[in-house]
C-alpha cells in the first residue's frame, strides 16, 4: 500500500475538489443546499488483501461507474449500499414515495449523480495533469465491489475513498474507488511530488 | 512586505498557494485548521486569509463566525470548488469578503486579491 | 452536413440526436427530433441548442457543459432530474419524457469540440415503473392491515387463554377437592349401594379432569407457527416421556423431517401412551417411513392387541374407545394444521399400525 502521507494529501485534495464541484453542480440541479465530503482515502494493489472485494465485502451495492483511457487508463466508480443509493435520491429529488429501493427511475437519477461526480474528479486530475482522458458512458450496475476490478490485474492499484453526502441535514454514506492501471499512478504522484518540492 | 494567512487542511493545497504568492513578492503564513488559523491570526495579524471550508477540528464556516466576533477587521476570502449559492450565503453572512475557486487559476487569484495586498 | 454518411446513421436510428460545434449552435439535427418538435434541420442549423430546451434547464446545461469543456465526460440527464430536455410533445397531449446523453467529441485544437446530443424516448418506462410502485404499495399496504389484525387475534387469543387458564385452575380446584370428597365417602360407605353411588360421581369427576386437560391442550393448537421437526428427536422426547412403560422402540426414521405444528411431540406420545394402557401385551413399537408414487407415509405399528374394524374411525372421535378418545382425536387436530391425515389400518389382534400421510412438501429427507 501507498502509504506516502504527501501523496495522499495531495490526491485527496485533488479528489476533494472535483467533489465539491460536483456538490456544487448537484445543488443546484436539485435546488438543494449539498456538502460533500471525502473525509479518508488509502491506496493500495489490487492484488493485495485489502483490495476492494475485501474493504466492501460481499453485499450487492448500487454503483455507477465510468471507463476512462488516455494518459491515465481505469475505472473510477461511485458506490452505495441499496438502501442508501434509494434514500439519496429520494433527498435530492424530494420523492413524494420514500420506499427505499433502487427501480429503474432511481437508477437513472443516481446514473447522473455518479457521472457529475466521476466527472468533477477525473477532470480535476486530468486538468492537475494537463492532459485530457477519453471517458466511456457511465454505467449503472447492481453487484459486490470486487465486480469493478474484475478487468483489472493484481499489480493495478486502486484508490478508495469515502464519500459523504449531507442533503437537507441528512447524511448518506458512499464509497468512491478508482483502478488505474499499472503506470497510470505515476505521472499523478510525480507530479504531485514535483509541487511540494519546488521552492 | 504584506502578508497573506493561508488556512487549509491540505498541505498539497497550501503549497500550491503559497508557490504563487510568494511569487507575487508576498509574505505567506499557514495554518492547518481553523483553530491553528484563529490563533496565528490573532497574533500576528495577516493582511489577508485565504480560507479553505471543509477542514477537521474547526471547519470554515466556525472560522469565519469566530472571526467575526474578535472585530479584527482583515479581509477573508473563501477557497472552495463549491459554487452553490446557498454556500456562498451563508460565507458572506458570516463575514467573508470574497471567493476564490478551486483548482487555483492564477490570473484570478490577482485580479482577487490586489486590492488588498499590493503596496 | 451531408444526409449521408454519418447524416444517414442518425436518421435511421429511434432516438432524437443533433450535433453542435464548439459555439453550442447545432450542425445537425435528425428526422426523430424533427418529428417530435415540428423543426425541419434546415430551420435548426446555426441556431443555439439554448433556443430549443426547456427554459428550466438552461443554466443546468450552461453548468454541466462547462464541466464537459473543462476535462469531464459525457454528460448523463436522468429522466427525473431533466424529464423534458427538448420538449416533445405527443400529438394526443402530455410531452414525452426523456433520458439524455451529451457526448463531447475533442476537436484537434483546445476549444474545438463538438457534442453529440442522443435524446431518447423513456415514457413507458417511467409508467411501468410508476405502475410497478402502485402494486408494491397496495401490496404493502394489505401486508401492514393483515399484520395489524393477526396483532388482534393474538392479542383477543391471548386474553381468552388467560381467561380460560383462571377458569379452568378454578374448576380444577374445586374438582381436586370434590374427588377427594368423593373418595372419603366412598371408603367410608356403610352399604354397596352407596358405595357405588360414591363410585359413579368418582368416575364422572375424572372424566370432567379429562375433558378440562383436554381444553388446554387443545387450546395450543395451532397458536405457534408449523415448523420442520426432525421425527427421530420428536420421538425420542415422547418416549422419555413414557419413563416406567417397558416396551421396545423401534426407530428407522433417520433424516425424516416433517413440517407440522410444535404440538406434533404429543401426538407420539399419545400414539405410545395409548399403545401402552390399551394395547394390553404391547411389548414393541415401531416407526418407520415408507415411499410411494403419493409420498411419504410414516408408520406407527405395535405388537398389541390392536382395534376392531368396528372402532377404526370412532377412536378419533371425543368419545372414548377405551378411553383414547381425547387423545387421538386431538393428534388429528394437530396433524391437520399442515395438512397431515392419520388412519388406522392395523389387523385386529395383531397390533395397531397407524398410517400419517401429507401432501408432498410436508416431508422432507434430510442427509447430514
Amino acid at each position: 500500500m501507498n502509504e506516502d502521507p504527501v501523496v495522499l494529501d495531495g490526491i485527496r485534495e485533488l479528489i476533494n475538489i472535483g467533489v465539491g464541484k460536483a456538490a456544487g453542480i448537484l445543488g443546484e440541479l436539485t435546488s438543494s443546499h449539498v456538502i460533500l465530503e471525502v473525509p479518508t482515502l488509502y491506496i493500495g494493489e489490487v492484488g493485495n488483501a485489502k483490495g476492494p472485494g475485501e474493504v466492501l465485502g460481499d453485499a450487492p451495492l448500487s454503483m455507477v461507474f465510468i471507463d476512462f483511457s488516455g494518459p491515465m487508463r481505469g475505472r473510477m466508480a461511485i458506490m452505495f449500499s441499496l438502501e442508501s443509493a434509494a434514500n439519496l435520491v429520494i433527498l435530492l429529488t424530494n420523492e413524494a414515495d420514500t420506499t427505499a429501493e433502487m427501480d429503474m427511475i432511481r437508477a437513472e437519477t443516481l446514473t447522473e449523480v455518479g457521472n457529475i461526480l466521476i466527472n468533477g474528479v477525473m477532470g480535476t486530475i486530468s486538468n492537475f495533469l494537463g492532459q485530457p482522458l477519453t471517458y466511456a458512458l457511465p454505467v449503472y450496475v447492481q453487484n459486490r465491489a470486487a465486480y469493478l476490478a474484475t478487468p483489472f490485474g493484481e499489480k493495478d492499484h486502486f484508490l478508495f475513498a469515502t464519500t459523504r453526502f449531507q442533503v437537507k441535514q441528512r447524511s448518506v454514506h458512499g464509497d468512491m474507488l478508482i483502478v488505474l492501471e499499472m503506470g497510470s499512478l505515476h505521472p499523478l504522484v510525480r507530479k504531485i511530488h514535483a509541487v511540494m518540492d519546488q521552492e | 512586505m504584506k502578508r497573506v494567512l493561508i488556512i487549509d487542511d491540505s498541505a498539497f493545497q497550501r503549497k500550491l498557494l503559497s508557490a504563487t504568492l510568494l511569487a507575487e513578492g508576498l509574505g505567506v503564513l499557514e495554518a492547518k485548521n481553523g483553530r491553528e488559523g484563529l490563533e496565528i491570526g490573532v497574533r500576528e495579524r495577516p493582511d489577508l486569509i485565504i480560507l479553505d471550508l471543509l477542514m477537521p477540528e474547526m471547519d470554515g464556516f466556525t472560522f469565519l463566525k469566530e472571526w467575526q466576533q474578535k472585530g479584527i477587521n482583515v479581509p477573508v476570502f473563501v477557497f472552495t470548488s463549491d459554487i452553490q449559492t446557498a454556500t456562498r450565503t451563508i460565507c458572506i453572512d458570516l463575514g467573508a469578503t470574497g471567493f476564490l475557486n478551486k483548482p487555483l487559476k492564477k490570473d484570478e487569484l490577482s485580479r482577487c486579491i490586489s486590492p488588498y495586498v499590493m503596496e | 452536413m451531408q444526409r449521408s454518411g454519418i447524416g444517414a446513421f442518425l436518421d435511421s436510428i429511434p432516438d432524437g440526436a443533433c450535433i453542435l460545434d464548439s459555439n453550442r449552435r447545432v450542425v445537425y439535427w435528425n428526422a426523430i427530433l424533427t418529428e417530435w418538435t415540428g423543426i425541419s434541420p434546415k430551420s435548426a442549423r446555426g441556431r443555439e441548442i439554448s433556443e430549443f430546451i426547456h427554459h428550466d434547464q438552461q443554466r443546468v446545461l450552461s453548468l454541466i457543459l462547462t464541466q464537459v469543456m473543462e476535462g469531464g465526460g459525457a454528460v448523463y440527464l436522468s429522466p427525473q432530474l431533466h424529464p423534458h430536455f427538448i420538449p416533445a410533445p405527443y400529438p394526443n397531449g402530455g410531452l414525452r419524457i426523456q433520458q439524455t446523453i451529451i457526448q463531447p467529441q475533442r476537436g484537434p485544437l483546445p476549444g474545438e469540440n463538438t457534442l453529440l446530443l442522443i435524446i431518447h424516448d423513456v415514457t413507458e418506462m417511467v409508467r411501468q415503473v410508476k405502475a410497478y410502485r402502485e402494486v408494491r404499495d397496495r401490496v404493502l399496504r394489505e401486508l401492514e392491515e393483515r399484520t395489524r389484525a393477526e396483532n388482534a387475534l393474538q392479542v383477543s387469543n391471548r386474553k381468552l387463554n388467560l381467561l380460560s387458564s383462571i377458569t379452568r385452575h378454578d374448576i380444577l380446584n374445586s374438582l381436586t377437592a370434590l374427588l377427594m370428597f368423593a373418595s372419603m365417602m366412598k371408603e367410608e360407605a356403610k352399604d354397596e349401594d352407596s358405595r357405588e353411588g360414591f363410585e359413579k360421581i368418582e368416575s364422572i369427576g375424572w372424566t370432567i379432569k379429562r375433558q378440562i386437560d383436554f381444553t388446554k391442550n387443545y387450546q395450543d393448537v395451532g397458536v405457534k407457527s408449523p415448523q420442520w421437526q426432525n421425527v427421530q428427536s420428536i420421538v425420542r422426547q415422547a418416549r422419555e416421556q413414557l419413563e416406567g412403560a417397558r416396551f421396545r422402540l423401534e426407530c428407522r426414521v433417520e433424516g425424516l423431517e416433517v413440517y407440522a405444528d410444535p404440538l406434533l411431540s404429543k401426538v407420539f406420545y399419545n400414539l405410545m401412551e395409548n399403545s401402552v394402557r390399551h394395547g394390553e401385551r404391547v411389548t414393541e413399537i415401531r416407526i418407520s417411513y415408507q415411499h410411494d408414487s403419493g409420498g411419504i407415509t410414516l408408520v406407527y405399528s405395535d405388537n398389541g392387541v390392536g382395534i376392531p374394524d368396528s372402532e377404526k374411525e370412532k377412536i378419533f372421535r371425543r368419545e372414548s374407545y377405551k378411553n383414547t378418545g381425547f387423545g387421538l382425536f386431538l393428534s388429528r387436530e394437530i396433524l391437520s394444521i399442515t395438512g397431515l391425515e392419520i388412519r388406522e389400518s392395523g389387523v385386529a389382534g395383531e397390533g395397531v399400525r397407524f398410517e400419517i400421510r401429507g401432501p408432498g412438501e410436508a416431508f422432507r429427507i434430510v442427509r447430514e
